[in-house]
């Protein structure tokens, strides 16, 4: 599943870890949901767009 | 989810869905293998296996096999990313081996005293360097594999 995450998370200078220590999931984790090669459960969609101030829409609604 | 299962599984989302996959798998091979072993027992009589055999593969099949997945999903060293911080893992895991040899032939002298002939010698150091040895190859294909998936995804 494509997503807006890597752009919202660089736009706002967070680096992989950091945001992966805010949310509590390993680097690698973060690293796959924005390659789109894992498909996060809902509580994590929510914990990341909480952590990078979006709506789940913003972030994860039909990417092109 | 609520599950028995919990305390074996990893506090990341993405790694404690690998290892339920990888621990489904292993047990989808192991009923094979315990039917195939049934059945065998049963209709094949030319083909007999030994009970505490049977059991100690079917055993060593679950294990290895989750095992050797869980080294090659590349999910063990997950903040293994560049080529300083690989080698840094690789020092450590070398120091971490070095140490569990020389600990575990200090502790076989202490019980079985000091060997008296060359051969004694090999059999007292043999066994721990090759579980060093052992450890150390698997610890060194998780960070290998680790750092290319780290990589990849930087």
């Amino acid at each position: 599943m494509k997503n807006n995450v890597k752009i919202t998370r660089v736009k706002m200078g967070i680096t992989q870890q950091q945001l992966s220590q805010r949310i509590g999931v390993t680097r690698q984790t973060i690293g796959l949901i924005e390659k789109g090669e894992y498909n996060p459960s809902l509580q994590l969609c929510v914990s990341i767009a909480k952590e990078l101030n979006k709506t789940l829409d913003e972030l994860f609604w039909e990417v092109e | 989810m609520r599950t028995w299962i919990s305390f074996l599984l990893p506090e990341d989302e993405y790694k404690e869905k690998r290892v339920l996959h990888f621990l489904s798998e292993g047990s989808i091979i192991l009923l094979i293998s315990l039917v195939s072993l049934f059945i065998s027992s049963r209709y094949l009589h030319f083909f007999q296996i030994d009970l505490e055999f049977a059991l100690f593969i079917s055993i060593i099949l679950f294990l290895g096999y989750v095992f050797l997945r869980y080294i090659y999903s590349g999910m063990e060293y997950t903040d293994v990313a560049t080529e300083g911080t690989y080698k840094q893992e690789l020092k450590k895991t070398f120091r971490g081996t070095c140490l569990f040899v020389g600990t575990f032939t200090l502790v076989y002298l202490v019980f079985e005293g000091i060997p008296n002939n060359l051969n004694e010698w090999i059999e007292t150091i043999g066994l721990p360097l090759t579980c060093g040895l052992v450890w150390y190859f698997f610890s060194f294909v998780s960070i290998k594999k680790s750092y290319k998936k780290n990589k990849e995804l930087l």
